[in-house]
C-alpha cells in the first residue's frame, strides 16, 4: 500500500513540479554594463575641390542611460587632418555654431584620388582618447547627367502609353574610386498636408506619419559595384516617395570608409535578434565614419 | 582514383574466395502483423554462443555453423520469443524467414526481463546513436502537430535555437553539419512552416537512427551528426489505414498487400489554414504545406527485393500587405522537396548482403516581392549511384563495404535593384568506404574502418578518414564504449530565419571542413528495467563556415549584363573559423511499463573563432547552451492503476494515455549593444537623425534561462475494425515567457534620450486537440 502511495505521489509531483519550476525563474535580462568603452564618435565627409567643414565629433553613451544631449560633442577635442601625399597636418576649427570642425585656412585643398588621414584626440568621462582614420578620396569624373535622367514633374505613380508605371531615373557617369552611389532622397517641404495618404501601398493615418515624419521626408537608397566606365541610370521607386512636391536628391559617390559605414552602421541587428559588429574603417578609440565622397544634387516634383 | 577502385576490388574478390567448411545461416527476421522487418532482431545459437542482429533491411546472417540441425532462438523487446529448427548443410541452405507477434502483455515489465536483456541491446548499439519510431514521437507533447525533429528535441545533446525552429543543434554543431536522408535520399533542407516543422510525416515513418557523433565509415559528407529516416515498407497482410486529424493539418496513411508481389504505403498530409482562418480574417497570409510519400516494396524473390519510395512536399506562401490596394508589396513564397530512390536488395550469398540505391534528391524554392521587383530562386540536388554490402565472414568478424558517386548541382539566382546573383555549381563526389566489425571476445568488440571521399572542385579534394569504436563489456550489466574519427564536409550553407537556407559546396573562396570526435560511453542496465548511458565528448571544427553578416561590403561582380554587377561566385559570402565543443550526457530510460520515459542531462560548451570577428578571439556560439535538462514521461493511467491493485494488464477497450515534457536549459549567449551613438549619415539631412547602437564583444551576455512544461492526454477507445484516439496537447501548460531575443526602443525627449530593452517571447502556451484514427 505504501509503495503505491508512493507511485501515485511520485507521478503527481512530477506533474505539478514540471510546471511550477516551467513557471519560475527571472525571465528578465541582466543586463551588464561591463561591455561600454568610451568612444570618439566622427562624423566626416570631405568633398574634393570643396571646404573642409562639417565635421561632427562627439561621443557614445552607456546603454540604458538617459543622454544629456548637451554632453554631446566634443567641441574641446584637437583634430588634424594630414595630407598624406606631402604630409603636413592642418589644424581643424570648432565652429559653435555648427557643433562640428573646419578649416578655415588657405594651404589645405582637397585633391581627387588623393589619401588624407584624420586624427583625434579627445577627454571623455576624464580619459584621453585617440583616434586616426584614413581615407582615400575618388578620382575625378562623377556627375548626374541630367540630359539623360528623368527629371522634372511626374503626376504620382503617372502611367506611359503602354500602362507601365513612370519611375524618376536618375543618370550619371561612374568614377573609379567610388565604392558606392547614395541617393540622398529629401522632400523639399514636406507636410501633413502634402502626404500623399492615397498612395497604392499602405494604408497611413496620420498618426502614423506624425509618430515617423523624419523617415517619411528622408529616404535613402544606394547601389554599389558599378562599372565605371559606363553611365548608370538609377531608378528612385515610388516606395522612396511619399510627399507630393518638390524632392532634393543628393547623390554621393562615396569611397570604401563611407561605403562600409552605410551598408552596416544601421544593420546590425540580425533576424533572430542577436547583434552583430559594423564595418568601420577607424583605428584606436573611435567609431563612425570619416569618408570622403563627390556629390551631386538634382531635384524632381510629385505632382498630385 | 582508380587505383582506390581497385584496391577495394581485390580486397572484395580475396574476401569472396575465402572457402570454409562450415555452412551459414541466414535469413530475414519479420514483424508478423504487417510484413515489415525487425531491424535489430537478436538471432541466437544457444549451444554455440554465437548471433547475429537483423540489419536495416531485416537480414541477417550467421556464419561458420557446424552441419547439423541447431535450435535458433529469436528475440527482441516486445515480442514473443522464438525458438526454430534450422538445418545448415554442405548445400545452399535456404533463407529462413522468422515471423515475430508482438507480445499482448508488451508493456508488462516482467515480459522484458524475460525477453532480451537491456544491456545486450546497448552493447550491440552503436555509439551516440538514438531511435524512435512513429509510435514514440506521437507520445511526446506536441506543438500542434507531431514531428520527428521536434521529438529528438527532447533527448540530451540536442539542442533547438527557438520555439519557433525545428533545426537540431547537435553536440555543438549547427543543422548544416546534420546530414538527412529519407529512404537513402539526401534531404537539404527539410522545413515545414518557416522551420516549424520538419518535412517528414510521423505516421509514414517506421524508423528514425539518429547518429550525434562517432558514426561508421558508411556515413560521411557531415561533420555532426546522421538523421537516417526508413519510411513504411507498407503492411503485407492487411490492408491498413492512418487518419490524424490536428487543427493545423488532416493526414492520412494507407497501407496495402500487393498480393504475392509485396506491399505499398502511401501517406498525404496537407494543411488547411489557407482554407479554414485565412478566409474569415483578412491578415491571415494564405499558406499552406503539403506532403506526400509512396513506397512499394517488391518481393523479386528469396533472394531479391525492390524497394521503390518517393517523396514530395510543398509549402506556398501568397502575402499582399495591403490586400485593398492593388501596388501594396506582394509577397510570394513557394519551397518544397522531392526525393526518390530505388532500392535492389539481394542475397549474393548467404554470407554477402547487397544494397544497390540510385536515389535523387532536390530542393527548390522561389521568392518574389513584386513592388520591389526581388526575385529569387534557390535550388540544390543531386543524383546518387550507391552500393553497400556487408559481408559475414564468421561468426565474430563482419565486413561492410561500399562505393558511392554523388552528382551534386546547384543554382542561386537572385535578381534586385542595382544587381544579380547568379551561382551555378557542378560537383562530383567519389566515395568508398571499409569497415570491419570484430569481436575478438564476447566481452570485447573493435570496429575499424576507413572512408575515402574524393570531391571533384575547383579546387579538388582527396581525403581519407578514419573511424573506429571499441567495445568492451565490463559485465552482465555493463558497457564500456570509445568512439573516434574524422569526418568530412564540402558543403556550406547560408542560414535564414523563417526562409529556406542557401546550400553552397567548396569553391576558390571556401575549403572542406572537418571535425574530430572522441566519445567515451558508459552503459549500464538498472534493475533489469532502465537503461542508463553517460557519454563525453570532444570534437574539434576546422574550415567552418558562417555566414557574412556584412557581405555588401566584400562581394565583387564577376560580370556585367545590362550594365548591371552579375555576383557569380561565393567570394565574400562566408567568414571561415574554426571551434570545438566538448561535454557530457547523461540519459536515463525506461522504454516499457504503464510508465515510460526519459530523463536527460546534458552539460555542453562551445566556442568558435571566426575571422574578422570578435577581435579573433573565441567566443560563444547562439546555440551554446551549458546545462540541460529535459525529462518526457508516458503513463498509461489504466495501466498505472492496474499495476497499483496488483492486477494483471487491462484488457479493457479503452485507455488513457498521459504524456510530460519538462525541459529546462541555460539561457543563450546574445551579444547586446555595449553604448549607443548620434550619427547623421548624410551631411544634407536635418539634424538631429539617427540614434545608433554599437555592439561590442560577441555573445557575453545570456538570455534567461529557458523552461517549458508541455502536456498531452489521450483517450484511446479500441472497436472491432479498429481504435479512435482523440487527444488534447497544451504546449509551454504555465505559459512561460520565454525570451527568444532584445530589442531597444528609444525615447526623445528635448536633450534627454531614453532607451529600454524591449523583450521577444517565444510561444505562449498553446492547447490544441485532434484525434487518431486507425483501421
Amino acid at each position: 500500500m505504501m509503495k503505491n502511495l508512493e507511485k501515485i505521489l511520485m507521478l503527481t509531483f512530477s506533474i505539478i513540479g514540471s510546471i511550477i519550476l516551467s513557471s519560475c525563474g527571472d525571465n528578465e535580462l541582466v543586463s551588464s554594463e561591463a561591455d561600454y568603452k568610451p568612444k570618439i564618435v566622427i562624423e566626416g565627409l570631405i568633398y574634393p575641390g570643396e571646404d573642409i567643414s562639417g565635421i561632427r565629433i562627439s561621443r557614445n553613451f552607456p546603454l540604458n542611460q538617459n543622454v544629456d544631449a548637451s554632453k554631446l560633442y566634443l567641441m574641446d577635442a584637437q583634430v588634424i587632418l594630414t595630407d598624406l601625399e606631402t604630409n603636413n597636418s592642418y589644424n581643424l576649427e570648432p565652429n559653435n555654431g555648427t557643433f562640428s570642425f573646419e578649416y578655415n585656412g588657405a594651404g589645405l585643398s582637397v585633391g581627387y584620388g588623393k589619401s588624407y588621414k584624420l586624427d583625434i584626440t579627445a577627454v571623455i568621462d576624464g580619459k584621453t582618447l585617440h583616434t586616426s582614420s584614413i581615407t582615400k578620396t575618388p578620382s575625378e569624373g562623377f556627375r548626374i547627367i541630367p540630359e539623360r535622367s528623368i527629371a522634372g514633374t511626374l503626376k504620382y505613380r503617372e502611367k506611359d502609353a503602354n500602362g507601365e508605371v513612370k519611375q524618376f531615373g536618375i543618370c550619371f557617369e561612374p568614377t573609379v574610386g567610388a565604392s558606392f552611389y547614395a541617393f540622398s532622397i529629401s522632400s523639399s517641404a514636406p507636410t501633413i498636408e502634402s502626404f500623399i495618404f492615397d498612395n497604392d501601398y499602405f494604408e497611413i493615418d496620420t498618426s502614423d506619419v506624425t509618430d515617423d515624419f523624419l523617415s517619411f521626408s528622408q529616404r535613402y537608397n544606394w547601389t554599389m559595384n558599378l562599372n565605371s566606365s559606363e553611365a548608370y541610370t538609377h531608378e528612385i521607386s515610388w516606395l522612396d516617395l511619399w510627399f507630393y512636391g518638390t524632392y532634393r536628391i543628393v547623390v554621393y559617390a562615396g569611397d570604401k570608409n563611407y561605403h562600409h559605414f552605410m551598408a552596416t552602421y544601421g544593420d546590425v541587428q540580425e533576424m533572430d535578434g542577436n547583434f552583430h559588429e559594423p564595418k568601420f574603417y577607424i583605428d584606436g578609440d573611435g567609431i563612425g565614419y570619416f569618408g570622403s565622397a563627390i556629390a551631386d544634387t538634382i531635384y524632381v516634383n510629385v505632382a498630385r | 582514383m582508380k587505383k582506390i577502385c581497385l584496391f577495394w576490388l581485390i580486397l572484395s574478390v580475396g574476401i569472396l574466395g575465402q572457402s570454409s567448411k562450415t555452412g551459414v545461416l541466414s535469413g530475414y527476421v519479420y514483424e508478423a502483423s504487417n510484413g515489415e522487418g525487425l531491424i535489430g532482431a537478436n538471432v541466437f545459437i544457444e549451444k554455440l554462443g554465437i548471433g547475429a542482429s537483423a540489419n536495416l533491411n531485416g537480414f541477417f546472417s550467421i556464419p561458420n555453423i557446424p552441419f547439423g540441425e541447431h535450435t535458433v532462438t529469436i528475440s527482441f523487446i516486445g515480442y514473443k520469443q522464438q525458438k526454430v529448427k534450422a538445418n545448415v548443410s554442405a548445400e545452399e541452405s535456404e533463407i529462413l524467414k522468422i515471423y515475430m507477434e508482438t507480445d499482448v502483455l508488451q508493456s508488462k515489465e516482467i515480459v522484458v526481463v524475460d525477453s532480451v536483456r537491456i544491456s545486450d541491446k546497448l552493447y550491440s548499439k552503436p555509439v551516440s546513436k538514438i531511435e524512435m519510431t512513429s509510435q514514440q514521437i506521437n507520445s511526446i507533447p506536441r506543438v500542434v502537430e507531431a514531428d520527428l525533429l521536434r521529438s529528438l528535441q527532447t533527448l540530451p545533446g540536442i539542442q533547438s535555437l527557438s520555439d519557433f525552429s525545428s533545426a537540431l543543434y547537435i553536440r555543438g554543431g549547427t543543422p548544416d553539419q546534420n546530414l538527412y536522408l529519407i529512404d537513402g535520399a539526401d534531404v537539404y533542407n527539410p522545413e515545414h512552416a518557416f522551420g516549424l516543422f520538419s518535412t517528414f510525416n510521423t505516421n509514414a515513418i517506421k524508423k528514425a537512427e539518429l547518429s550525434k557523433g562517432g558514426f561508421g565509415a558508411d556515413f560521411g559528407g557531415r561533420l555532426s551528426s546522421v538523421l537516417n529516416v526508413i519510411n513504411l515498407d507498407g503492411n503485407r497482410n492487411n490492408f491498413q489505414g492512418d487518419v490524424s486529424i490536428s487543427l493545423l493539418a488532416a493526414s492520412t496513411t494507407l497501407q496495402s498487400p500487393l498480393g504475392s508481389l509485396g506491399s505499398i504505403s502511401a501517406s498525404f498530409r496537407r494543411t488547411y489554414l489557407d482554407q479554414t482562418i485565412a478566409k474569415m480574417m483578412d491578415d491571415i497570409p494564405d499558406y499552406y504545406f503539403f506532403d506526400g510519400n509512396v513506397k512499394a516494396f517488391l518481393d523479386i524473390s528469396d533472394n531479391d527485393k525492390v524497394v521503390i519510395s518517393f517523396y514530395g512536399g510543398e509549402d506556398n506562401l501568397d502575402y499582399q500587405f495591403d490586400a485593398d490596394r492593388p501596388e501594396s508589396p506582394h509577397f510570394k513564397y513557394r519551397w518544397g522537396n522531392m526525393t526518390g530512390s530505388v532500392n535492389w536488395r539481394r542475397i549474393i550469398t548467404p554470407k554477402l548482403f547487397a544494397n544497390f540505391w540510385i536515389t535523387g534528391s532536390k530542393f527548390s524554392s522561389l521568392m518574389s516581392l513584386d513592388e520591389i521587383e526581388l526575385k529569387e530562386e534557390n535550388e540544390i540536388g543531386d543524383i546518387t549511384a550507391k552500393t553497400a554490402f556487408e559481408y559475414y565472414y564468421s561468426g565474430n568478424l563482419n565486413f561492410k563495404f561500399g562505393f558511392e558517386y554523388k552528382n551534386l548541382a546547384g543554382k542561386y539566382l537572385e535578381e534586385f535593384p542595382g544587381g544579380i546573383v547568379d551561382i551555378s555549381q557542378f560537383r562530383n563526389h567519389y566515395i568508398s568506404y571499409l569497415t570491419s566489425d570484430w569481436r575478438p571476445t564476447n566481452r570485447f568488440g573493435v570496429e575499424a574502418g576507413l572512408r575515402f571521399d574524393y570531391f571533384d572542385a575547383p579546387t579538388d579534394y582527396k581525403d581519407f578518414s578514419p573511424r573506429l569504436t571499441l567495445k568492451y563489456r565490463l559485465n552482465e550489466t555493463s558497457n564500456l564504449k570509445f568512439s573516434s574519427g574524422i569526418y568530412r564536409q564540402y558543403l556550406n550553407r547560408i542560414p535564414r530565419m523563417f526562409m529556406a537556407s542557401i546550400w553552397t559546396t567548396v569553391d576558390e573562396s571556401s575549403k572542406g571542413s572537418s571535425s574530430t570526435h572522441y566519445i567515451f560511453g558508459y552503459q549500464k542496465e538498472l534493475f533489469r528495467i532502465y537503461s542508463l548511458e553517460i557519454e563525453g565528448y570532444f570534437k574539434d571544427y576546422k574550415n567552418i563556415y558562417s555566414f557574412n553578416q556584412t557581405l555588401t561590403t566584400e562581394v565583387i561582380p564577376t560580370r556585367y549584363k545590362d550594365n548591371e554587377p552579375v555576383y557569380g561566385s561565393m567570394q565574400g559570402i562566408f567568414q571561415r573559423g574554426d571551434g570545438y565543443s566538448y561535454g557530457a550526457e547523461v540519459l536515463l530510460r525506461k522504454e516499457y511499463g504503464a510508465i515510460s520515459g526519459w530523463i536527460g542531462y546534458s552539460l555542453s560548451f562551445t566556442e568558435n573563432k571566426i575571422d574578422g570577428l570578435n577581435r579573433q578571439e573565441y567566443f560563444a556560439p547562439r546555440h551554446d547552451r551549458t546545462h540541460t535538462i529535459n525529462s518526457v514521461f508516458n503513463v498509461d493511467i489504466n495501466n498505472f492503476f492496474n499495476e497499483l491493485a496488483g492486477n494483471s494488464e487491462s484488457s479493457g477497450s479503452s485507455k488513457w494515455l498521459l504524456g510530460l515534457n519538462f525541459i529546462y536549459s541555460t539561457g543563450q549567449p546574445i551579444t547586446i549593444p555595449g553604448s549607443v551613438y548620434y550619427i547623421k549619415p548624410f551631411p544634407d539631412w536635418n539634424f538631429p537623425r539617427d540614434i545608433s547602437l554599437y555592439p561590442t564583444e560577441l555573445n557575453t551576455v545570456r538570455l534567461p534561462a529557458y523552461f517549458r512544461a508541455d502536456l498531452s492526454l489521450t483517450y484511446e477507445k479500441k472497436y472491432s475494425w479498429g481504435t479512435i484516439a482523440p487527444y488534447l496537447q497544451v504546449f509551454n501548460i504555465s505559459n512561460r515567457k520565454n525570451v527568444w531575443f532584445i530589442s531597444y526602443d528609444y525615447t526623445i525627449r528635448e536633450t534627454q534620450v531614453s532607451s529600454e530593452i524591449e523583450y521577444f517571447n517565444m510561444l505562449p502556451i498553446l492547447p490544441s486537440i485532434g484525434i487518431n484514427i486507425k483501421f
